[in-house]
């Protein structure tokens, strides 16, 4: 089973590559889950249409169903989480994993996908990497300065648990939506941590669209060229076995790559 | 040999656990702490603020402090940045101190919050050759607040005729833990030795304990042998624990983790519905022969030695025989043994089984309205092989109505002195714990006679005086401790 | 090197847990509560006044307000107890339960007390300081028309489960005779008794409680002294002295009867007490007590402090070895350290858990002095080693 986990900045785009990545394996005869690792609980929206109920909210309740199919036969969970402002977010991360290892619900995949909540802001954001539960890990980023600077950051995360544990980043998913759309940032970026960019889902009205409709592309525009953008994506981050410990940037190597940026817009910092 | 294992009995009694359990229940730090307490040359850090080492230095079953704790002590740093860095210093400076042979790293509440990452510090410092390891705690994972309702469903379907084990797996309160640790980061595979066996020796005490060594020289004499004690044998030996055929043990979590690692089959004998009272100690060995595949010869030896053992006690019996008696019971667990233990095993007169339950015992045993009527069912149908009428009470009155309560010389299974106030001596129970041996059940018989002969009511006994209230715990004095009881119930319970 | 300091949810456990009408209620782990329990049920099984909210993943992950609000229900609903002393300890402030919400919830129905106490901000002291603090909202100023009755002061310092502190309490009664009255204070006293400290004299600090008798004498004009615990006849010599000072009373025929009482008992000890002299001691106790001991044992029976620490920094064994003490002033977790080298062990501070105590038991005054010097003679006594001869 291949079992990956995608992280990045709040609001980059990761729960829209990875359900649609996910339609596209399945449409491709993959046995796929996902786990939203994110208390809004709002990961596999566009592949279940309705909202679920939450692995937390399921063992509060005593149910034994954690789960539901989704888009494709997509096996589709979400931890859930506390009210924002209250109780410890990780922590649901950390039990709602706990939960799912105990129960064996992941045997029958080919691959899982662990979408998590922007950034590694605490252990329990961690817990994906760090209980086992994925080795291979990619980051959505956009080219946008804060995004690349969260980015590096979960980087730092990966080198910390790689050092005791099997977990690798596997490369860069770009999200070319930045208004800056430079794509040499972002392969810059990945040149130098030691990765590479592995696929690049351009701006599309349609994703939108789809999202509006609760859908994954490849359900609503099955048809349009992005809806191939994620079928390439979905085939190379299956076939992809690239697996290496970052070497995260200093804040001044991660300013030196806007530099060029900044120079043909007559900016400097 | 003197009385050593029971003058240890002594002092280990001599802890008020049953108060502390009315109003509270140790994290699971104390199980796991317990554990590594009961082991040579090893240490427990607790990775957590100082007050968790604080307390849990009194080790939660033994009336003295336990010292060989240690705590990463987390501060406020710690907490904002992670206190892995701090813990792994901390056991690096305890290694060259004081070279222990093992270094368990505890959760704590905290660094369970945090998801520190506890783990690749032990492993960080096993590289340095520190022997340091996880025990995976799960602070927050405690034992499972419906227990002992699951329990009493299960004993409510098992029928009382048979003695079969009522088995209700439950999370431990950090001892299955730290045996899991031992078994993931001890133990080693090793060539089989051929009819030994493992004793998980954990908290030992009572008869189970004053039993152990009449049990090893028992089982010798058929060839098996002791391989090792588990957790208290040392390291060498821990390491070489897959060895034995056999896991004789009174947790099931840990073994069941070690027959999936190891292979190694399992007796539990903690088994409060089997292996009680004379049938329950011949059913001991003939389950650890069977497991042991013992031949015919063994169980033929076996029983003429059983029957040795009854005639020794043949003049015991009969003037138990001779003893008129009501069987006073509190725990709907324990009736069915009581019975079978009075009338049966001891062959006493036994006139009523009083079940005397207040409301209170009720909400401690989780007495629920849907297993009740079973419950009191399986305990009345047991209580009729031997022509005794159970009588469930509510007050002390529906004891002293009964014109026959008088009829008999004393109360015998409760260690409840109250029960005095009612004009019967009381003769503490015997026995209701796991027999380990034959002699243990010889003891028990012997000491019966012994303290039916003295019976006496004692008039001016102190813990009689004592209290305010007519039943109620007599430390429940004031409005205050009973509300701290009353919330220990609706929190823990809900 | 081991320290022996708990947490600040010990602290501040230490200072209210006594307090009569006033249920403590842990917004805690389950092992918060049984900790304390443990250490409580060798001084007061009787008075259990304590409960917690049990919090578990459920409220780590969702927040523990509703728990908070079970228990309070059942306080409503069971009992007419309206005070109550919330604990918060390292979860619920990791987490940061808005406990503020809650009072606010139920104000009108309760009295609640917060007290944060995570055990990763400090540890006994700052705890005992914080909660005996948190009690100044019951302070009510002194009335000018109200019937005045003396000279009262108040005494802080005293934990609830230290060894000997409902005797050493009466004793100070005892101590202040007739000529001025002792407030009760926590954690002896009642919610309505707290209400009267600030209708004291003097405040009298033993080692803690500072905080407050601060608070008192900036909004109360109330004046303090900070003194160490008033073990043996220099003890209650000091206090008096401060008594005389500060209040004008006279103690000489206290202190004469007292040192007449003290040489008419210790006669009794003197061929023991001459092995006393010039023996090394060492002392590992809390700030409060550690001046206050040394004192007595230094000038009062002539011996020689080799090694004094407060239980805040850890004790090695190599320091105990080195420093040449022959015996030991500690707590029970000390007993280990001190079996190992056949060190007499004298059990003062917190906490005492081999030993259990009544509440006519005490340390201080004539019959605490004597109490100590025997207990220090016995324990000598009971580990003498029954080896013969020179080879020893």
């Amino acid at each position: 089973m291949k079992r990956i986990c995608v992280y990045g900045k709040g609001g980059i785009g990761k729960s829209t590559v990875v359900s649609n990545m996910a339609a596209a394996m399945a449409m491709q005869g993959l046995k796929v889950a996902v786990i939203g690792c994110d208390p809004k609980a709002d990961s596999t929206r566009n592949l279940t249409k309705e909202p679920v109920e939450t692995i937390l909210n399921c063992i509060l309740k005593k149910r034994e169903q954690l789960s539901i199919y989704g888009f494709g036969g997509v096996l589709c969970m979400e931890s859930g989480g506390p009210e924002p402002g209250t109780g410890c977010a990780g922590r649901g991360i950390v039990t709602a994993l706990n939960a799912i290892r105990d129960r064996n619900l992941l045997a029958d995949r080919d691959i899982v996908i662990f979408d998590v909540l922007g950034d590694v802001v605490c252990g329990g954001f961690s817990a994906p990497m760090r209980e086992k539960a994925a080795d291979q890990v990619y980051l959505v980023t956009t080219g946008d300065y804060m995004a690349m600077y969260a980015a590096n950051n979960i980087c730092k995360g990966i080198c910390r648990y790689a050092d005791t544990g099997e977990v690798r980043l596997s490369g860069i998913i770009q999200n070319c939506r930045s208004s800056l759309g430079d794509h040499e940032i972002v392969e810059e970026f990945a040149k130098q941590i030691g990765t590479k960019v592995i696929g690049k889902i351009p701006m599309a009205r349609e994703i939108s669209y789809a999202e509006m409709k609760h859908a994954t592309v490849l359900e609503a525009f099955p048809n349009h060229p992005v809806s191939d953008v994620f079928r390439n994506l979905a085939q190379n981050v299956w076939i992809n076995e690239e697996r290496t410990i970052p070497k995260p940037l200093g804040e001044e190597q991660l300013e030196k790559i806007y530099q060029h940026v900044l120079k043909e817009n007559s900016l400097s910092l | 040999m003197g009385n050593e294992r029971e003058i240890e009995n002594f002092k280990r009694s001599m802890y008020p656990w049953e108060i502390l359990h009315k109003f509270g229940l140790n994290g699971k730090i104390g199980g796991s702490i317990t554990v590594v307490g009961e082991m040579h040359h090893a240490i427990a850090v607790i990775h957590g603020p100082k007050g968790c080492c604080f307390f849990y230095r009194l080790s939660a079953h033994r009336r003295y402090p336990y010292y060989d704790l240690e705590s990463s002590d987390m501060e406020r740093e710690e907490v904002l940045f992670g206190g892995a860095a701090q813990l792994e210093n901390r056991i690096r400076e305890i290694y060259m101190a004081e070279k222990p042979e093992l270094i368990f790293i505890i959760h704590s509440p905290v660094s369970d919050v945090l998801h520190e990452d506890i783990e690749g510090v032990a492993l960080r410092l096993k590289r340095e050759g520190i022997p340091a390891v996880d025990v995976k705690s799960g602070c927050f994972s405690h034992r499972e607040k419906d227990f002992g309702s699951r329990r009493m469903a299960e004993l409510a379907e098992s029928p009382a005729e048979k003695r079969e084990n009522v088995v209700v797996d439950f999370k431990g309160c950090g001892l299955t833990e730290a045996m899991n640790t031992l078994v993931d980061e001890v133990m080693v595979s090793c060539p089989r030795k051929s009819k030994t066996f493992n004793l998980e020796v954990l908290l030992m005490k009572g008869e189970v304990y004053q039993a152990l060594p009449e049990m090893l020289a028992f089982l010798k004499k058929f060839g098996i042998q002791l391989n090792c004690m588990i957790p208290n044998d040392p390291l060498e030996k821990l390491r070489e624990a897959p060895a034995a055929d056999l896991n004789i043990v009174s947790r099931m979590n840990w073994a069941n983790h070690m027959k999936d690692c190891f292979g190694t089959d399992y007796l539990h004998y903690r088994s409060a519905n089997r292996y009680y009272g004379w049938k329950g100690v011949c059913l001991l060995y003939r389950d650890i022969f069977q497991k042991m595949h013992m031949d015919e010869s063994a169980f033929a030896k076996l029983d003429k030695m059983e029957n040795e053992y009854l005639d020794q006690i043949a003049e015991e019996r009969a003037f138990l025989s001779q003893c008129r008696v009501h069987i006073m019971c509190r725990d709907v667990k324990t009736a069915v043994q009581a019975i079978h233990l009075y009338a049966g095993d001891f062959q006493m007169n036994v006139g009523r089984l009083y079940l005397f339950l207040t409301e209170e015992d009720y909400i401690e045993q989780e007495i629920a309205s849907d297993v009740e009527t079973k419950i009191f069912e399986r305990i009345r149908k047991t209580a009729e092989i031997y022509g005794v009428q159970m009588k469930l009470c509510r007050t002390l009155d529906d004891i002293t109505d009964d014109p026959d309560f008088m009829t008999a010389e004393v109360l015998v299974n409760t260690n409840d002195f109250r029960f005095e106030r009612l004009g019967l001596p009381v003769i503490p129970s015997v026995l209701l714990d796991v027999s380990m041996s034959y002699e243990s059940f010889l003891r028990a018989a012997r000491k019966l006679v012994d303290w039916m002969k003295g019976k006496r009511l004692h008039n001016m006994l102190w813990l009689n005086k004592l209290g305010t209230k007519e039943f109620e715990y007599p430390l429940y004095q004031d409005e205050m401790t009973l509300l701290s009881r009353k919330l220990w119930n609706e929190m823990w319970y809900e | 090197m081991r320290k022996t300091d708990g947490c600040k949810l010990f602290g501040a456990y230490q200072a209210l847990a006594g307090i009569k009408d006033c249920i403590i209620l842990f917004h805690s782990v389950v092992g918060c509560h049984f900790g304390t329990l443990g250490l409580h049920l060798n001084h007061c099984p009787v008075e259990i006044h304590q409960a917690s909210t049990l919090m578990g993943n459920k409220e780590v992950i969702f927040g523990g307000a509703e728990a908070i609000r079970q228990a309070l229900e059942t306080v409503l609903r069971e009992s007419k107890i309206r005070t109550i002393c919330l604990i918060s300890g390292c979860i619920s402030e990791l987490i940061e339960d808005d406990l503020d919400a809650i009072c606010r919830e139920y104000e009108e129905r309760l009295r609640l007390i917060v007290i944060h106490a995570p055990g990763f901000e400090g540890g006994i002291t700052e705890g005992y300081e914080d909660a005996l603090l948190s009690l100044s909202c019951f302070l009510e100023p002194k009335l000018g028309t109200q019937k005045w009755d003396g000279r009262r002061i108040n005494v802080f310092g005293l934990g609830t489960d230290d060894y000997c502190a409902r005797g050493d309490w009466k004793q100070i009664q005892n101590l202040l005779g007739e000529q001025v009255i002792l407030n009760p204070c926590p954690p002896f006293c009642s919610v309505e008794d707290v209400k009267g400290l600030a209708q004291a004299d003097l405040t009298l600090v033993f080692g803690r409680g500072k905080k407050l008798a601060e608070y008192l004498q900036k909004n109360f004009g109330i004046l303090y002294e900070v003194l160490p615990y008033p073990y043996g006849f220099s003890g209650m010599k000091e206090l008096w002295k401060i008594l005389e000072q500060y209040l004008e009373c006279d103690y000489s025929g206290a202190r004469q009867e007292a040192e007449a009482a003290l040489k008419r008992e210790l006669l009794m000890f003197y061929p023991y007490m001459e092995s006393l002299y010039y023996s090394n001691f060492a002392v590992y106790a809390e700030d409060g007590r550690l001046n206050g001991l040394i004192r007595f044992l230094e000038e009062e029976l002539g011996m020689r402090k080799v090694l004094a620490k407060p239980l805040h920094e850890p004790l090695s064994m190599q320091e105990l070895d080195a420093s040449k003490a022959v015996i030991l002033f500690a707590t029970s977790y000390e007993r280990k350290m001190a079996r190992s080298r056949d060190l007499p062990l004298i059990r003062v501070g917190y906490p005492v858990l081999d030993r259990v105590c009544s509440s006519t038991d005490t340390m201080i005054g004539v019959g605490g002095t004597v109490t100590l010097v025997k207990e220090i003679i016995n324990q000598t006594l009971e580990l003498w080693s029954g080896k013969d001869g020179a080879l020893l």
